[in-house]
């Protein structure tokens, strides 16, 4: 038979799809709204549980993203790709629960929710280096404000464009731009003095939500 | 694009690394929350849409929406005159339903003559010979029995008795019936007069007898034929009668 459609060409397909289903639901379908949410569900927790820092605030916020989206199905513009219109709905959740809890702006990931973020395993020293790598990246991100957090999340982790970042956060585009820069500065700035604390050995095996440094700290001490 | 020196290697690993971060895996208990949240809101769409007989994704948690200002008091007016108005169709199309005597096709060839019901709405009755021969004895024996003299013979008129249409069983009248006179209750619904078109002498009824046709019970009246004393026009009606608005099931002329 033929071979797979590019990557271009089944973001095409999948937006159709996405738009059938929403159509669908509108129209009455029962299964369908069900089925477009699965679609996109796995990379909805990503994005809450990044943004709001905790699985059971990041379960509540996606929870409610997802009975919001199914009430407001028929007001989709449809300028949109659905996928976006989702993803807005989820961080507008996240914002309205860390809102909620007055969280701060900057969340720490704690310890016992490390499970969540899939583990490489040890068996070599380049998958050492890269689980390590992911876990201070994560923790990294989780330190950044949470403007420029969700502006690196939307383009350098999800992988939407600058436009698309910019109608799923509903700021302008060089607002993404700007906001992208100054946390890609921080989160090199954080990347490099997490893994290379001044005057001591690289950080290894740290758990998010653990500080390295204070971790590198206490045991100093 | 170029950057400071101290950044770049950094930023150099960064953007991969960012791209290629695992997403974390959606626990169970979380997915079965999803589920369950969806699969209420489901509910409540549907359960709304049946109580307000619409269907639409606001369901019921939203409620009905209301009318805003000025609509407000003009939609049971509105809905007033929608009711009335379908009212008045429904009572319109009802009268023409009962004005009109259902006439299937005879077996006895087309229409040639538009006779009229007593009281009712004309509809073609056929005043072509009957050829069938059951059909032919049945009317012989109404005439028979209430009309005399009357020479009733199957197959007289064409001679041609086996080109009847009607390949139905005809259990008519075996043994005793019984008879109807035009003023029975019990078949009050058959005209004693059907009015001829314009310029012809009534059809009177000479005789009625109940029994069955093509498997229903059935009256067969017999009428005079204008002024021709030779022939008589015999209708089959259906039984029960429907309220004075009796249905046709065949009709034709037979030798008297």
């Amino acid at each position: 038979m033929g071979e797979p459609p590019p990557p271009a060409a089944r973001q095409t397909q999948d937006g159709d799809l996405d738009r059938e289903l929403l159509a669908r639901h509108v129209a009455g379908d029962p299964e369908a709204f069900g089925e477009l949410f699965t679609r996109h569900r796995d990379r909805l927790w990503a994005v809450a549980l990044r943004t709001v820092g905790n699985p059971e605030d990041a379960a509540d916020a996606l929870q409610d993203a997802a009975v919001s989206a199914f009430r407001a199905a028929d007001r989709f513009r449809g300028d949109a790709q659905v996928g976006t219109w989702l993803y807005r709905i989820v961080v507008n959740s996240c914002l309205d629960r860390l809102r909620r809890r007055s969280a701060h702006p900057t969340v720490a990931i704690p310890e016992e929710h490390s499970q969540f973020w899939s583990a490489a395993g040890r068996s070599s020293v380049d998958q050492m280096d890269q689980r390590e790598l992911r876990i201070v990246l994560e923790q990294a991100l989780s330190r950044l404000p949470l403007d420029q957090r969700l502006a690196v999340l939307a383009v350098d982790v999800e992988g939407l464009s600058i436009d698309e970042a910019a109608e799923a956060l509903g700021i302008p585009g060089g607002t993404v731009k700007s906001r992208c820069a100054r946390g890609r500065g921080r989160l090199a700035t954080m990347l490099r003095e997490l893994r290379n604390p001044p005057g001591d050995t690289p950080v290894q095996g740290t758990t998010p939500g653990q500080s390295p440094v204070s971790d590198k700290q206490r045991g100093a001490r | 694009m170029t950057m400071p020196e101290e950044i770049s290697p950094d930023m150099a690993e960064l953007l991969p690394a960012l791209s290629q971060l695992p997403r974390p895996e959606l626990p169970p208990e979380v997915a079965a929350r999803l589920d369950a949240a969806i699969a209420r809101a489901v509910a409540d769409r549907a359960a709304s849409g049946a109580a307000q007989g619409v269907s639409g994704p606001q369901g019921a948690s939203s409620g009905p929406r209301r009318a805003p200002g000025r609509l407000r008091w003009r939609l049971p007016r509105v809905r007033t005159f929608a009711l009335g108005a379908v009212a008045a169709c429904a009572v319109a199309a009802l009268a023409v339903s009962l004005s009109s005597i259902q006439t299937p096709e005879t077996t006895t060839g087309p229409s040639t003559e538009q006779n009229s019901h007593q009281q009712l709405v004309p509809s073609p009755l056929s005043t072509a010979p009957v050829t069938d021969p059951a059909l032919l004895s049945w009317a012989a024996s109404a005439l028979q029995q209430h009309v005399s003299p009357l020479t009733a013979q199957t197959g007289i008129m064409n001679g041609d008795s086996g080109a009847s249409s009607s390949s139905a069983p005809f259990p008519y009248p075996s043994g005793p019936q019984a008879q109807f006179g035009a003023s029975d209750p019990a078949v009050s619904c058959v005209p004693g007069n059907l009015v001829s078109p314009a310029g012809s002498a009534p059809r009177q009824l000479l005789s009625s007898v109940s029994g069955d046709y093509q498997g229903q019970p059935a009256e067969l009246s017999v009428y005079t034929n204008g002024d021709d004393s030779s022939s008589a026009l015999i209708v089959v009606f259906a039984l029960p009668c429907r309220a004075g608005h009796p249905t046709v099931l065949a009709s034709g002329v037979v030798p008297r």
